[in-house]
């Protein structure tokens, strides 16, 4: 045993055991985290699609009408989601661009649409509502 | 106490202070509390090395209070005495099994230590287990920051052998000799006195 | 401690030593990023559990588009779907019963033929709205709709009246302008130009009305948003406190700090909400001040209300707007059993009052007026 402790081999193989147990946990965890990250998109108050915007590798468009016969075109990115397109008159949902959080979900009154974020990983910096 | 050793340990706490205050002017390379080089910590290894563990506490313990205030952290004062606690223990019991070539080993095994300790404390404080998870991000930045100071730190205590400016009782036949030597016993007798 | 050296004799009980002391460290670590395994998992549970809409033993949510904004509600325990339900019915017959904009509204046919009988329910809030002018002295006006149009909020065809237009405007504003007689419910509108606009009051009336449904449900838990304005009822399932957060006024997406209440309504009023740029390159927004017709500049950039009544605190964000930051102050000390405010100022001093101390955060810096 004490022969073991004094050989360079022995350290330098639990060290590299260490490294290699440690970044797989915090893999682990920094994969969890971003699960948590799921855009949900409600039109006219029903939920049409859940994204995990952790999981999205590149950009996509996704199309969505509206009753009225309006229509949004939602960009989902690596952690991120916004309005790119929108038939409504004042655009303020497009204005908004990308949102990454909880805390304003984008809303588009003429076309009844809302894309809110859900982060329910016990994250107590983002409020339960907001105020507008 | 001879001067000459309390000289030379004021010294090392002086050049550890002064590391550990420019230290702490560079900013932090990852973005996560508690992860940072140390090299403050190479002093506190090489006096591990060289000295005996009551004169490397006194080093250390003065290092972190001291060096707390200078640099204005004093929230960070539980932190680093949690860290550098258990780091030195660890260091210690490292230094009874291992040769002067592995000091490196017990520096790694020091800066694990010192951030479990540090974890520890944030548990306590915080009062949320869930700060643990940080745990394997700091185990990684401990493997490497703590091989770095290490081999700095060994490379510095053959050098310094090397050059023969140990202090008597340092180098190592006075420690082979050990605790017969008739400092030592001065040493214990006024401690009984006290 | 002795026992520290390089002897061969000593290095046996430093080697056991060394080992507990490393067997203990990596327990300790094994057993907490154990718990932080296990914590992430349940998490992540919740949160799929939780899915809007999807109604769940817990909690139930709609989002549902009425009085020109959105309104989320959420309740929780065994009665929320139904009291939600049943709330989201009744948004609808407010909206059927006030809305200046829908053109059978009773409120409608009252600017229209200047008189009208109403419902025991459109007089008491009437009579609220008459109080709030009085208490505030004119800070707060449904009287203002013909300036409000002529604006162009109404429409979104904005554009900038010339001040001859708006004196115009204000000699058939005020309170004088309306009669009412509780006791047959009889409204008249004394001044033929005359026309009134419930909005600032009755999406507050409308999170009382909702909050009441839910209570009468059972629901002991529930927090809704009409439009950002926000009320709750009782607190978390958990028994925390709501945390309300309060919209930073020059960066819309953020949050200027937080409220943590219970049974109370958090409504906030600000310019940023609603206004166009007029061709002068000046930002007009939509809290016309009474007195002079224009939107009201009095160094607010946001006032919110936090109050046990929604109506009054809906009244009141946009009256103590009106005030500005010191007659504000003293309105609430006359009246601070009845309500607090958190005020931001255009140079982004947050002032909130005494009653808020112990449950607002924020990490700018506030003062704590009035204790």
């Amino acid at each position: 045993m004490y022969n073991l402790l004094g050989k360079n081999r022995f350290w330098i193989l639990l060290f590299f055991l260490l490294l290699l147990v440690s970044s797989c946990i915090a893999y682990y965890f920094s994969q969890v985290r971003q699960e948590q990250c799921v855009a949900y998109i409600y039109q006219d108050g029903a939920l049409i699609d859940a994204v995990d915007l952790a999981k999205v590798k590149e950009e996509q468009q996704i199309l969505i009408t509206a009753k009225n016969g309006g229509s949004n075109i939602v960009c989902i990115a690596p952690g991120k989601i916004c309005v790119q397109e929108a038939t409504c008159p004042d655009h303020v949902c497009v204005q908004q661009g990308w949102i990454d959080d909880g805390i304003y979900p984008i809303v588009c009154l003429p076309n009844k649409l809302i894309i809110r974020i859900k982060d329910e990983n016990g994250d107590t910096t983002v409020p339960d509502v907001m105020t507008q | 106490m001879k001067v000459k050793k309390l000289t030379y340990m004021a010294l090392l706490t002086a050049v550890a202070l002064i590391i550990f205050v420019l230290e702490s002017f560079i900013p932090a390379p990852v973005p996560v509390p508690g992860i940072k080089l140390g090299l403050a910590n190479i002093v506190t290894l090489y006096a591990l090395w060289t000295l005996r563990p009551g004169e490397a506490l006194t080093i250390l313990l003065t290092r972190i209070i001291l060096g707390s205030i200078f640099t204005g952290q004093l929230m960070s004062l539980l932190y680093s005495l949690g860290g550098g606690l258990l780091c030195f223990v660890l260091t210690l019991a490292a230094r009874c099994v291992l040769t002067e070539q592995q000091i490196w080993v017990s520096s790694i095994l020091g800066s694990m230590a010192h951030n479990v300790g540090q974890i520890l404390v944030a548990v306590v404080l915080t009062a949320t287990p869930g700060v643990a998870v940080y745990l394997s991000l700091l185990l990684i930045s401990a493997i490497i920051t703590g091989s770095f100071t290490g081999f700095a730190a060994q490379q510095l205590y053959h050098h310094m052998q090397r050059l023969q400016i140990l202090p008597v009782s340092c180098v190592k036949p006075a420690v082979e000799s050990g605790f017969s030597s008739p400092e030592r016993k001065l040493d214990n007798v006024r401690k009984n006195a006290d | 401690m002795k026992n520290f050296g390089f002897q061969r004799k000593e290095s046996a009980f430093c080697c056991n030593l060394f080992f507990t002391i490393l067997s203990l460290v990596l327990m300790v670590g094994g057993l907490l990023t154990g718990c932080g395994q296990n914590n992430a998992p349940s998490a992540l549970a919740a949160d799929t559990a939780s899915q809007n809409t999807s109604a769940t033993s817990e909690s139930y949510s709609m989002e549902l588009f009425a009085m020109d904004t959105v309104m989320t509600l959420t309740a929780y325990g065994d009665s929320a779907q139904a009291a939600i339900e049943v709330s989201a019915a009744e948004i609808q017959r407010l909206e059927q019963l006030f809305s200046t904009n829908l053109e059978d509204s009773d409120i409608a046919r009252l600017n229209q033929d200047k008189q009208a009988q109403l419902p025991d329910e459109a007089i008491s809030v009437l009579q609220k709205a008459v109080q709030l002018y009085q208490d505030t002295n004119g800070a707060f006006d449904i009287t203002l709709y013909p300036i409000i149009k002529a604006w162009g909020f109404t429409t979104e065809n904005y554009r900038i009246p010339t001040s001859e237009e708006l004196q115009q405007f204000l000699q058939h504003t005020g309170i004088d302008c309306i009669t009412l007689d509780v006791d047959i419910g009889m409204v008249q509108l004394t001044d033929a130009q005359t026309e009134i606009d419930l909005g600032g009051i009755v999406k507050g009336y409308a999170s009382d009305r909702v909050i009441q449904q839910m209570a009468s449900y059972g629901v002991q838990s529930a927090v809704i948003s009409l439009g950002g304005n926000v009320q709750t009822l009782g607190t978390k399932p958990d028994g925390s406190l709501w945390r309300v957060g309060i919209q930073d006024p020059d960066a819309p997406d953020e949050c200027i700090g937080v409220v943590e209440t219970a049974n109370q309504a958090v409504i906030t009023s600000g310019p940023y909400q609603r206004y166009f740029i007029g061709e002068d390159g000046t930002r007009y927004h939509h809290i016309i001040d009474p007195q002079k017709g224009v939107p009201a500049e009095s160094g607010l950039s946001s006032v919110t209300i936090v109050s046990d009544s929604g109506i009054l605190a809906d009244g009141l964000s946009t009256a103590l707007f009106v005030m500005g930051a010191e007659r504000a102050l003293q309105y609430w000390q006359q009246r601070r059993a009845d309500f607090d405010t958190i005020l931001i100022t255009n140079d982004r001093q947050i002032i909130i009052t005494a009653g808020l101390a112990d449950c607002f955060q924020s990490e700018y810096d506030y003062y704590v007026f009035g204790e």
